[in-house]
């Protein structure tokens, strides 16, 4: 097995957790699966598939900001979606149509195979593969395709970064406290 | 949020009140904001229509997460129709001037010059325009800003000094600030002299009233006079609300909706356009940024968000010329603009607090190579604004970010990034000159911002050149003035609230004589009202 590994040109450390993490990964994939399908938000904006497409981006957008641990990132994954659902709600019908035929193309599965370059459906999506997707669209020479990163990025970037839960990382204290009636900590 | 004296929530709005006035007045920004208090006090019965809603300072809870998808245009993320440039641009009661970071520049001498030269503009040399300026100052109580600079303006001084480049102190619209660094959020103290704590309350204590929520589709054109404007109500999300229409009947209609809603609305409304120029020459005043790691906490969150400025390269003797400031750094502000993903955005984002950014806003409109955008429908009836970027304003955004590059080392910081998706943060000024020498200069590859929407209705006396004449009057229809920031016929060269102050504030001054026959225009005596109540 060592030896096979080597083949393939991977550490022992990063084949394991391909062998057992992949698997830990599969089973919070058909966690979430469940998840969406399931919570109590009323979305306005956002499909299922929508869901299921951001799910599998959001995380690879903000890795490294997000838990650790999985029932803690699924919770603050959901808080993105929320939020970025919400801001599309205060978009102009121009702008909304836009991301409704950007969300369509990237959820239909020949826009995801042939654009994104992702074979499985984002439910099951590996997260190098939705990685090497952002990466292409970010230096595409289509003006298009870095519009579609910047835009996805924006919403994600600033749904996260709207969250007091997400200050701390950054060093920042959150507004200054006036001592007015009702007003809530950081 | 408070009730406030003469003020009708177009959200909530069931029946139409059928509302008559002298004059109409569209738009609650600097424009509409300053005319308002002239003409309501000249006895004049005014109605203000604001798009946006009323907020007041309860509201204002310092959180980005609240302000951008109710204080700005398309939740500030108002883009050219190619995306390439963002635009920040207020919505609601105040316009821009509720969220802007309070910058008060008086309108560059050369500026003026150019407009009288070769636009045909009438009235408004530096002489001419003095005693507005210095009206409106006191009014607005504008004065250059006497507290040390935080840390982020002071990246700027220092890196002035070391060059041997100018930077002065900014003059601020505020009284008794208490430097917080929220301004761009709504000020929670009312110590920003905004229109929604000055102009307008004023104009409500005199008897106009105010619609908020209510956007004005078009204005009814009879043969060639204006009587008015349907108008649309609109829900918490800055939505239409189905089916939910009023009309307003006005003697006199001041359009006053900004350098992209004014030309919109006249567009929409099918305004007579002889000569072509309606939502021409719209200017942006692009801006570049660059981002820099300092050694030392910089906290740019915290303080007057601009205090400091250079114009040492405004008026090159070729190419586009720019002026330096800095923006405050927030954390969506910031994790929007570091255009990655993943580690590489979390690293960058873990030096927030050391982050300083400095921006350049080019002089757009001064040349041939420089004509602006065109501001037209997209299938909705809603403004999309077409800018073109000529290689005259790609070689001024490369010269900013390798002025901006050296600023910021000559200030002392650790790495230096240009905004540009291509670029990396640099450890030295070779380095970044290098580099920056040979970033492709492309739509949304730089990355370009406006906080600073101007032209599209240009003024000036020959009809064949510009939408109005000097006073702000339509060339082909009656009882129709447009007197806002897109007027002017070119960018300004600094930020712009108090030129368009200046320019209402003359403007709607003789708008009101011509009403009312005789005026008060003692603007600096009036003290800020005491309308809201509880």
């Amino acid at each position: 097995m060592a030896s096979r590994r080597q083949f393939l040109g991977i550490s022992a450390a990063a084949a394991a957790v391909i062998a057992g993490g992949g698997a830990l990964w599969q089973l919070g994939k058909e966690d979430h699966v469940e998840l969406l399908a399931t919570e109590a938000f009323d979305y306005h904006f956002l499909t299922l598939d929508d869901r299921h497409l951001l799910y599998a981006l959001v995380p690879v957008y903000l890795a490294g900001a997000l838990a650790g641990q999985t029932a803690a990132r699924d919770r603050q994954i959901l808080v993105v979606l929320h939020n970025v659902d919400a801001a599309i709600r205060y978009l102009s019908p121009a702008v909304r149509s836009e991301l409704r035929d950007l969300f369509d193309v990237l959820t239909h599965q020949l826009g995801r195979a042939l654009l994104a370059g992702v074979p499985d459906a984002w439910t099951r999506a590996e997260a190098v593969r939705v990685e090497a997707f952002l990466a292409r669209w970010r230096s595409s020479f289509l003006s298009l395709q870095r519009a579609g990163y910047l835009g996805l990025h924006q919403l994600i970037h600033g749904a996260w970064y709207s969250e007091a839960a997400s200050w701390p990382a950054i060093d920042y204290p959150g507004p200054p406290r006036l001592g007015r009636p009702g007003e809530s900590g950081a | 949020m408070k009730t406030i004296q003469g003020h009708i929530d177009g959200s909530r709005l069931e029946a139409d009140p059928q509302l008559e006035c002298d004059c109409l007045i569209v738009g609650t920004g600097a424009g509409g904001g300053v005319s308002a208090e002239i003409l309501a006090r000249a006895g004049l019965r005014v109605i203000l229509l604001e798009e946006g809603p009323y907020r007041s300072r309860e509201d204002f809870h310092m959180r980005e997460q609240e302000a951008y998808p109710d204080l700005y245009q398309e939740a500030a993320g108002r883009r050219t129709s190619d995306k390439a440039i963002q635009i920040l641009q207020g919505k609601g009661v105040g316009g821009s001037t509720t969220v802007n970071w309070t910058s008060s520049f008086r309108t560059p001498e050369q500026t003026l010059e150019t407009w009288t030269r070769d636009f045909g503009v009438q009235g408004c040399s530096a002489e001419e325009l003095a005693p507005w300026f210095a009206r409106m100052e006191k009014r607005l109580h504008i004065s250059p800003w006497t507290v040390a600079p935080n840390a982020n303006n002071d990246a700027l001084a220092r890196g002035c000094r070391a060059l041997g480049w100018n930077a002065k102190v900014i003059p601020r619209n505020v009284l008794g600030c208490a430097n917080l660094g929220y301004c761009g959020t709504g000020c929670p103290i009312d110590a920003k002299q905004s229109m929604l704590v000055t102009t307008i309350p004023a104009a409500l204590k005199a008897g106009a009233r105010l619609v908020s929520r209510a956007r004005a589709e078009r204005l009814v054109i009879k043969g060639d006079r204006v009587t008015g404007a349907q108008v649309t109500l609109m829900d918490d999300y800055g939505q239409p609300r189905a089916r939910k229409g009023i009309r307003i009947r006005a003697r006199h209609t001041l359009v006053a909706a900004g350098a992209i809603g004014s030309p919109a609305l006249l567009l929409r409304s099918k305004a007579p356009d002889p000569h072509a120029r309606l939502g021409k020459r719209t200017f942006l005043h692009p801006v570049a940024a660059c981002a820099g790691l300092m050694p030392e906490p910089v906290k740019g969150y915290a303080g007057a968000p601009q205090s400091i400025y250079s114009d040492e390269f405004l008026w090159p003797a070729s190419g586009a010329g720019y002026k330096l400031e800095v923006a405050p750094v927030h954390p969506v502000l910031m994790a929007t603009l570091l255009t990655r993903h993943g580690q590489a955005h979390t690293e960058l984002m873990a030096s927030f607090s050391h982050t300083q950014a400095t921006l350049a806003l080019l002089r757009d409109g001064f040349h041939e190579q420089s004509p602006g955008g065109r501001v037209r429908l997209d299938p909705y009836g809603y403004p999309s604004l077409d800018y073109p970027i000529s290689d005259y304003l790609w070689d001024g955004v490369r010269r900013s970010l390798l002025t901006m590059a050296e600023l910021l080392f000559a200030a002392g910081a650790a790495r230096v990034m240009p905004l540009h998706l291509d670029a990396e943060p640099y450890r030295s000024f070779r380095d970044a000159r290098r580099a920056i020498g040979e970033l492709a200069m492309q739509p949304l590859k730089a990355q370009l911002f406006s906080a600073h929407v101007m032209g599209g209705c240009a003024m000036g006396d020959d009809a064949r050149n510009a939408v109005t004449d000097s006073a702000g009057r339509h060339h082909q229809l009656e009882s129709l003035h447009i007197i806002d920031g897109s007027l002017f016929p070119t960018s300004i060269g600094a930020n712009p609230q108090l030129s368009i102050y200046a320019l209402a504030g003359k403007l709607a001054t003789a708008l009101a004589d011509d009403l009312a026959g005789g005026v008060q225009t003692d603007l600096a005596a009036t003290h800020n009202s005491p309308t809201i109540t509880g």
